[in-house]
């Protein structure tokens, strides 16, 4: 509970200097690590790519991709499966120009699961990926506006039972990404 | 009317909260009781499992107080079944046990499980995990000198956290059997329960006809809750690592197929579960789309494929014992 409560005091901190404005130029370019955690599941860690142009919705529209496995999560000195997942992405960012930027985004990609023996080569081992992350962002006005925060949380539309797809992808997942505008 | 269009949008947003929360709570079950038929039913308080009016027909410490020290030296397999499920499940196999005339069997009922809904509501998973415990003591405490552990689906999982926690003295321990076990569950909105578990209230568990009165058909979120409790702790205990006791075999059988357990549950057991020597347990994959491949009565549906692999497991299981 209490870390909600941190949760809920830093959104409300950061609101403070949502108004704020910020410039952008023709098209801006970002690199972020990004964490992701399966409810009941994993953490897959990696990083993602955004791009946005000011041609295309003067910025609200990004294109972007994400490549996170639990080799640099869970499997970090574990004995976790090797999860990895790719996507592209399509998001939607609203109130562009302030700090505080709501954000809609859909995914679509592939999983791949590594499990290390040929006994379990029968089993699934690849799925499509498509799901529905909404969540927020903050720019911080730090270093002339490029540092970018992003929490999110997404839906799996198709998750793994372990016979017809990936029992590694589960449906609800929490994630967070740190941009940096290049 | 005019003071409602003209709610600030603050207003707006906690009517809407508001509206929801009612309309959530007005959805939610609240703890009426699911639709049991007591004359069928395991859920209600008429049919119990039989291991709780003549538990010396089930457990060998019940039925064999004096064993000889001829008696002592047959090994014993404890049977532990799945998550609502009751002793029926082992049946076959103590039927197959009982025909080889040198392995005795204790099929022991979980807690909570097999007496009624109310019971199964309020049990936790370490009160289902207690009874294999203490048979396998009181066994002990016999002089028993060759003891296995063999579980199906949960049973597995309940098992594998005795080892992990060291709730028993292993020292005539010789050998582990996973049916089907169940780290990782099918149905991944099992993770989501917590959340949903408020609002169900319960499921209805499908059963086929032969299963009446030896499932429950209602399972409880509560139940529920703790199942998933159970195997995201065993989860966590694999990534880690086990390291099971000195001299202590395991052999895993598992569906390829599993619409309860997923598949990749045997995965992280050969992952994260190792001998004390540091070897890998044995894990054999069954060509098979059955939950728990051992137990094929009360199915509508038996193939040839699902007889042979239950003969092959039962045979394996006794070329171990």
């Amino acid at each position: 509970m209490k870390k909600y409560i941190f949760l809920f005091l830093g959104i409300m901190g950061l609101m403070q200097y949502a108004g704020a404005q910020i410039d952008t130029t023709k098209t801006d370019f970002s690199l972020a690590f990004r964490t992701k955690k399966y409810v009941g599941f994993y953490y897959l860690n990696g990083f993602s790519g955004d791009v946005s142009f000011q041609k295309v919705m003067d910025h609200k529209l990004h294109f972007g991709f994400n490549v996170a496995t639990s080799l640099l999560g869970s499997g970090l000195a574990s004995n976790a499966v090797t999860a990895t997942e790719v996507e592209v992405s399509v998001s939607c960012f609203y109130r562009v120009h302030k700090r505080l930027q709501p954000m809609l985004r859909l995914n679509v990609g592939f999983a791949n699961a590594h499990y290390g023996d040929a006994i379990f080569d029968d089993l699934p081992q690849n799925d499509m990926l498509l799901s529905f992350e909404p969540g927020i962002a903050y720019t911080f006005p730090q270093k002339q506006n490029r540092m970018k925060i992003l929490l999110s949380g997404g839906y799996n539309f198709i998750s793994g039972n372990g016979i017809t797809g990936l029992g590694t992808v589960y449906p609800v997942y929490g994630a967070f990404s740190f941009f940096w505008k290049l | 009317m005019f003071v409602e269009i003209n709610m600030s949008l603050k207003n707006k947003i906690f009517t809407i909260v508001l509206l929801s929360a009612i309309v959530l709570a007005s959805c939610s079950k609240d703890d009426a009781l699911p639709p049991i038929d007591n004359a069928i039913d395991l859920d209600g308080t008429l049919i119990n499992d039989s291991s709780l009016a003549f538990p010396e027909k089930y457990l060998q410490s019940a039925g064999n107080v004096n064993p000889s020290t001829l008696d002592l030296e047959i090994p014993v397999v404890i049977c532990a079944h799945g998550f609502s499920a009751t002793t029926f499940e082992w049946n076959e196999f103590c039927e197959f046990a009982k025909s080889k005339q040198n392995i005795f069997t204790s099929q022991v009922l979980l807690g909570s499980h097999g007496r009624d809904y109310a019971d199964f509501k309020a049990g936790t998973w370490q009160q289902w995990q207690q009874p294999i415990i203490d048979e396998y003591n009181k066994l002990r405490t016999l002089g028993y000198k060759k003891i296995y552990l063999a579980g199906a689906s949960t049973g597995c999982a309940l098992i594998i956290d005795i080892i992990k926690s060291n709730k028993i003295n292993a020292d005539v321990l010789k050998h582990i059997f996973l049916i089907d076990p169940i780290v990782v569950p099918s149905n991944k909105t099992m993770t989501l329960i917590s959340v949903v578990g408020p609002i169900l209230n319960y499921t209805e568990a499908s059963k086929e006809k032969g299963e009446n009165g030896f499932w429950y058909k209602y399972l409880p979120s509560q139940a529920i809750d703790q199942l998933n409790s159970v195997t995201q702790i065993i989860r966590k205990d694999l990534e880690s690592g086990i390291k099971l006791p000195v001299n202590v075999g395991m052999t895993v059988y598992k569906s390829k197929k599993d619409n309860s357990a997923d598949p990749i549950s045997a995965v992280l057991i050969k992952k994260g579960l190792k001998l004390s020597n540091g070897s890998d347990v044995e894990v054999q994959m069954i060509d098979s789309d059955i939950h728990v491949v051992t137990r094929l009565r009360g199915r509508n549906v038996i193939s040839d494929k699902d007889i042979e692999n239950q003969k092959f497991v039962f045979n394996n299981m006794g070329d171990k014992i």
